[in-house]
């Protein structure tokens, strides 16, 4: 095995980190700032895959086609979830935990009966944009462009989500709100709205997520309670709502991945988890989590 | 539970009378009739993730029966008699299986049960059919065991398995220049039992056969990028895989970008008709691929009128699916034939010496006595654009008889021994 071998799997490694971290940012964000863990969030990466498969098949596949789609799909599964919150979630932010869960896990068991029903058991998958449907050459081996584009995207979704939650004003209602609800409604911030919109907000980065894996994998409606799970893994091992945490804890779980798979491939799976089990032992808040002390 | 089947009998009772309502003369001159008809119950998972390939067993199954209803029935001692289906939908669920298997034996009074998609379902049902002396007829689940170590007088088996399509598999790749195999196949029973059936059968028949890499990721991964990069940076000559569905799908997207194709020789094992379809145009040619019925070949008279009888009935093309039902009513019409009833005892022993023309190239195939499993033969072929059609299609097809892949009977009896 030479080291461009290693290069590569590290490089295959950055991919699968990103699609992990669009999965788990959006639900880091809406931990964050509403407290609530939202299982839905699996299923509205699921739901960003067959909206985009769905527009794609609209606009033919073409260049134009993929950029507009990647625009309006996450859009439109974002949009169908705000309403679910202020429809459904909203009443429920005061009470006990329990029925959050219990609704958001209800709400990820709809999705999936729904993409069942209009999408069908039988697999689909978007095509490949043409503008990437050519590897780039690096070291004499050929690594997907549309992988590229993937790596990039991810990057530049963490310093979007960045920027709106550190530079502006939104932003700042956004982190005040998350510290104290009843000042933060005391200085005359409609605290509601801002929940509404951090739940949009998380729901929109989940589908871009489920856009961006469409052209390259086949879909099923299970795969949102397989991301689901990752996502909640990678959120653990970053320290709930910590967003520099995501990326790192999503890289980490990625390239432990990759690189098990090149030296044990009989227990590539494991790895994974047996990061999440390291980090639970040695600092259970995560890697980027505040220790909290009960006392 | 209790509320649910109570509501499913109130609600298939409601539906029986509103049939009996609405086609007075079916029913009346089925009661007229002096033979009533040999019911035939199906296990079948018609909902859920295999939905479209379990309804196309079934359909290629009525056709068949159909055409033998057509011409007033199959022949018994007794005069002709038709056949009426039952089907039962168990959604995958092992459990839900057996109970249908028992409501269609008990109360439906069904003289045999016929179906099975899912290697779980088909040994869960064929335990039950096992202590209660029926006789199950699987078409399609491929699990090894269930006509190995835990097979038995009352299941037989018309369709492959495990064993026969992975030693096929080394067959034909036996006189193939690649000694050099990665492989990657999906984490659970079925994976393992096609690597090991390969395996052991290149062991066998190819020198200088030698495994590279391993990689066995899980049911439903929707990355394989990294299982790519560590498979292409083993250097093998070949890929072996028995990734299906969604998997092979995504594996094979993924692949193409890393021009995995371009620089090794792939087989995947059932990227034949199942996967051609779906894939498109975004398909690859040059893949190694195994059907049990490719529709285009032969192309004899008998398959054109299948595959009207099959488009006229339902609407659509036929699948491998559809050929592998068909078949297996073939073989049940041709066992009632000869035993001249449909009483279980009987129609075993007639069953075990029958033998039927496929329409698919694996020709005539017959049911072998000592573990009641047919030698199904299986076809390669090299995947190919077709202008002719919206999915790339298998050129150079070579038909791999099933006699000389299937496990010795001394082999299985002796299993069979052990695992009592």
């Amino acid at each position: 095995m030479e080291w461009g071998d290693f290069f590569f799997q590290f490089l295959s490694g950055l991919t699968t980190a990103m699609i992990y971290f669009l999965i788990a940012a959006g639900l880091t964000l809406i931990l964050g700032v509403l407290k609530i863990m939202n299982f839905a969030q699996g299923g509205i990466y699921m739901l960003g895959a067959y909206t985009t498969y769905t527009f794609m098949k609209l606009f033919g596949g073409t260049n134009l086609g993929f950029c507009m789609t990647l625009i309006i799909a996450p859009i439109a599964v974002a949009v169908f979830f705000t309403i679910l919150e202020i429809v459904l979630l909203r009443r429920f932010y005061e009470q006990t935990a329990l029925y959050i869960l219990l609704m958001t896990y209800g709400i990820l068991i709809a999705t999936y009966d729904m993409a069942r029903m209009i999408w069908g058991w039988i697999i689909k998958t978007a095509p490949m944009p043409p503008m990437f449907q050519r590897p780039v050459e690096i070291l004499g081996r050929f690594f997907p462009l549309y992988n590229v584009f993937l790596i990039f995207m991810g990057f530049f979704m963490f310093f979007l989500i960045w920027f709106i939650t550190k530079r502006t004003a939104w932003g700042r209602s956004m982190r005040a709100a998350a510290d104290d609800r009843e000042m933060t409604a005391a200085l005359g911030i409609n605290v509601p709205l801002v929940f509404t919109g951090v739940f949009g907000m998380g729901a929109w980065i989940a589908a871009i997520g489920g856009a961006l894996v469409a052209p390259m994998a086949g879909m099923a409606a299970d795969m949102g309670i397989e991301g689901g799970i990752i996502a909640f893994i990678v959120v653990v091992i970053a320290g709930l709502g910590s967003l520099p945490g995501a990326l790192l804890a999503a890289f980490i779980c990625g390239e432990v991945q990759a690189f098990g798979i090149l030296v044990l491939p009989q227990f590539a799976i494991a790895f994974m988890y047996l990061v999440l089990v390291i980090v639970l032992i040695v600092r259970p808040w995560g890697l980027f989590g505040k220790a909290v002390i009960i006392k | 539970m209790k509320a649910k089947v109570k509501l499913s009998i109130l609600l298939s009772s409601v539906l029986i009378f509103a049939l009996m309502l609405a086609f007075p003369g079916t029913f009346s001159s089925a009661t007229a009739e002096p033979l009533p008809p040999i019911k035939v119950g199906i296990v079948q998972s018609v909902s859920g993730m295999v939905s479209d390939f379990a309804l196309d067993d079934v359909e290629g199954f009525r056709v068949k029966i159909d055409e033998v209803n057509e011409k007033g029935g199959v022949m018994t001692k007794d005069g002709l008699r038709k056949i009426e289906l039952v089907l039962r939908d168990n959604k995958l669920k092992p459990d839900i299986a057996v109970k249908n298997a028992k409501e269609l034996i008990l109360e439906q009074k069904c003289d045999f049960l016929v179906g099975c998609i899912s290697s779980g379902v088909l040994l869960a049902v064929s335990s039950w059919c096992k202590e209660n002396k029926v006789l199950i007829w699987g078409w399609d689940a491929r699990t090894h065991h269930a006509t190995q170590d835990r097979g038995h007088r009352y299941i037989f088996r018309s369709s492959g398995n495990t064993w026969m399509n992975g030693h096929a598999a080394a067959y034909y790749f036996k006189d193939k220049p690649y000694t050099r195999w990665g492989f990657i196949n999906p984490d659970y029973s079925y994976g393992h039992s096609e690597f090991e059936a390969f395996v052991h059968g290149m062991k066998e028949l190819k020198p200088g056969f030698e495994i590279v890499t391993e990689q066995w990721p899980k049911l439903g991964t929707t990355d394989f990028t990294p299982f790519i990069t560590a498979l292409m940076a083993a250097k093998p000559e070949a890929v072996y895989t028995s990734l299906w569905g969604t998997d092979a799908m995504t594996f094979i997207k993924q692949s193409k970008g890393y021009g995995l194709f371009k620089r090794m020789k792939v087989c995947g094992l059932w990227w034949g008709m199942p996967l051609l379809r779906p894939m498109g145009q975004e398909m690859v040619e040059g893949i190694y691929a195994m059907t049990e019925a490719p529709f285009t070949y032969p192309g004899s008279p008998e398959n054109k009128a299948f595959y009207d009888a099959y488009k006229n009935r339902t609407g659509r093309m036929p699948s491998d699916y559809s050929l592998l039902g068909y078949h297996a009513a073939s073989f049940v019409v041709a066992g009632i034939e000869k035993a001249g009833t449909a009483e279980t005892e009987a129609l075993i022993d007639a069953l075990e010496t029958v033998c039927i023309d496929t329409i698919a190239p694996a020709g005539r195939i017959c049911v072998r006595k000592c573990d009641h499993q047919c030698d199904y033969g299986a076809t390669m072929g090299i995947t190919v654009k077709d202008p002719q059609w919206p999915w790339f299609v298998l050129k150079d097809i070579e038909v791999i008889p099933g006699a000389p892949t299937m496990r010795s009977c001394e082999e299985i009896m002796a299993e069979r021994a052990k695992a009592k």
